[in-house]
């Protein structure tokens, strides 16, 4: 065990005192590492927004062949007839209005919601109060995400796509969709949006269903209802409406992962490289240390440490990393009224940090076997 | 009492599909506490045998005892074992490692050994006190000079208190100066304390200072002069 020790210290200190090529590799380690889990965040956001599962008990009626709120236009009378049809738990109008339809990592999302609906869900507050909000005509719930991204606080005005509101709380949630969006009174939000005009007109309506088992029948029941009147509509399981209307950024999530693939095995391959390199480049040292008693084994471990500790301590750092940018920056793709946000799952981050780790030790295996199996009189012939 | 048994000791190598014999049949006695100059023209097998005495390299048929150990007994790491323990090598060029200062350069073979950090300090202090480098110890090798690197280099030969002490043209990169100091050391520690010394050198005056000169020739013994 001592032994082993003291090779890993003599690395340590071989580490430390080539201090510029330790810390360009343990940066670029780092760097892929944050890189590799932010992108694994998001890609476990995307399927979290947009995998149906068992036990999903929201539809969301939108107008049919439309995608984007401000082309979806339903009368919200249509609340009281989709409450009556079977297998309907609750149905909630919502208004929606965004700052800005196209994807975008910084959209404000006003969803104008009724009082009672929401004081009926019960939702948890960071801060505020919902009752401040009830009697409050402009005030405004504002989703934790929105609120670490806009910097807004209890007390706060937030104005965006021409809406003025003043924060009553701050908003906590599972679904992405309320962290990032600004909750306010239906309507307020519809005679705002209408600009004296059209009161009464919601985007969707957010339905929960009874049973699980029959979410498919209560959407097609609802679509066959509304089938022949001014405004049919088109009823999708909340994750596959997700998924229809941020089709361009679950494309582009997709695209991200295998650029994020591409770039960490390109990291992988540099740092192979230059591990190789700087192992080629250290034969003679190497060559000294089996002359004063070094085995071959010592010699490994003293090459693989070097790679483990350029691995592990880029491993953590890039991982740290990325769990404090992505935890900070509140990161949301918005599209077409849609959130999709980064979750950032501890596995993601120790796994990541282990693969970085794991890269370490593999960049150098190759080295490390080489420095340990060449002849000792030819290296030191090379030496002299 | 001898140290070193070399029996018809040989070493071919192939070169270009032709056998060479950089050592034929040599037998060779070195005693104990003694200082062995070897000599001999390029060629002659002098820094090959010394690889052998050392274990760094082994020899194609024959027998060579050391301290009693057939070398061609053991495998790789036995024999990287058997180095730590009884061998001190200094090398031409120094080679010392560069990222690591005097200190930690000497202390380099203590890793190997069972010992303290108490300890370990100890005997590094005191080997770089014997190399007269004890206000040395931080340097780095580039801010020695090459007499101060080679007596740094003997240091870390010594710190483990090896049975013998190889050193391949110790003062071929030394000015006169210089290679002076490091050959009073070498008397200094063959007189005070009884260390085996076989030194490989082309230098006549050198060699003069060794107990006894022993010539090779195309791998072979030529000659075995005893200082008076």
């Amino acid at each position: 065990m001592s032994a082993l020790l003291s090779r890993i210290r003599y690395a340590l200190r071989s580490a430390r005192r080539q201090r510029f090529r330790t810390v360009a590799l343990v940066a670029g380690v780092a760097l892929t590492t944050s890189l590799a889990a932010a992108i694994a965040c998001i890609d476990l956001g995307v399927r979290d927004a947009t995998t149906t599962r068992a036990g999903e008990t929201r539809l969301i009626v939108y107008r049919e062949n439309r995608f984007c709120p401000f082309a979806s236009a339903l009368p919200q009378r249509y609340d009281r007839q989709i409450a009556e049809l079977p297998g309907v738990a609750a149905v909630m109008p919502v208004k929606i209005v965004v700052s800005n339809c196209r994807a975008s990592l910084d959209v404000v999302t006003f969803r104008g919601v009724p009082v009672d609906d929401l004081r009926a869900m019960a939702p948890r507050l960071a801060a505020g109060s919902i009752d401040a909000w009830a009697g409050h005509g402009n005030g405004a719930l504002v989703g934790r995400e929105l609120a670490a991204r806009r910097g807004l606080r209890v007390g706060s005005s937030l104005t965006a796509a021409g809406i003025d509101v003043v924060v009553d709380g701050i908003l906590e949630s599972d679904d992405p969709q309320w962290r990032n969006s600004a909750l306010t009174h239906l309507a307020y939000l519809q005679e705002r949006a209408a600009r004296g005009g059209t009161g009464g007109i919601v985007t969707q309506f957010d339905v929960t269903v009874s049973d699980p088992a029959r979410l498919e029948d209560v959407a097609r029941t609802i679509d066959e209802r509304f089938k022949a009147d001014e405004a049919p509509t088109a009823t999708r399981p909340q994750t596959a409406f997700v998924a229809r209307a941020a089709r361009d950024v679950v494309a582009l999530a997709g695209f991200s992962s295998i650029i994020g693939i591409g770039a960490v095995l390109a990291a992988f391959g540099l740092l192979a490289t230059t591990m190789v390199n700087v192992t080629r480049h250290r034969s003679r040292e190497f060559a000294v240390l089996r002359t004063l008693g070094f085995t071959d084994g010592g010699i490994s471990a003293i090459v693989l440490a070097e790679g483990a500790l350029v691995g592990g301590l880029g491993g953590l750092l890039g991982a740290g990393l990325a769990w404090f940018g992505l935890a900070r920056a509140g990161l949301a793709f918005t599209m077409e009224g849609v959130s999709i946000t980064p979750r950032l799952d501890p596995a993601i981050f120790i796994v990541a940090a282990a693969v970085a780790l794991a890269a370490g030790l593999l960049a150098t295996a190759i080295p490390a076997w080489s420095a340990s199996r060449a002849r000792l009189v030819d290296l030191l012939r090379g030496a002299s | 009492m001898s140290l070193i048994e070399c029996r018809s000791l040989c070493k071919d190598y192939q070169r270009g599909g032709e056998a060479v014999h950089v050592l034929d049949r040599l037998d060779l006695s070195i005693d104990r506490g003694s200082y062995t100059a070897l000599m001999g023209p390029s060629g002659s097998g002098k820094t090959t045998l010394l690889n052998l005495l050392a274990g760094i390299d082994r020899a194609s048929s024959g027998e060579l005892l050391v301290d009693g150990t057939d070398l061609a007994q053991l495998d790789r790491n036995q024999l990287a074992l058997w180095r730590s323990r009884h061998v001190g090598y200094v090398f031409q060029l120094y080679n010392l490692v560069p990222v690591l200062s005097a200190y930690e350069n000497v202390e380099l073979p203590l890793l190997l050994h069972d010992l303290t950090a108490a300890e370990r300090h100890r005997r590094v202090v005191e080997a770089l006190e014997s190399v007269d480098l004890a206000t040395r110890h931080g340097h780095l090798p580039r801010q020695l000079s090459g007499g101060q690197e080679q007596r740094v280099a003997i240091a870390r030969a010594l710190v483990t208190q090896p049975t013998l002490l190889l050193a391949d043209e110790p003062t071929g990169d030394l000015d006169r100066t210089n290679a002076d100091a490091v050959m009073d050391l070498f008397g200094r520690l063959h007189r005070e304390r009884g260390q085996t010394i076989v030194m490989v050198t082309h230098d006549e005056a050198i060699a003069r200072r060794a107990e006894r000169t022993v010539r090779l020739e195309k791998g072979r013994l030529a000659t075995v002069e005893v200082a008076r």
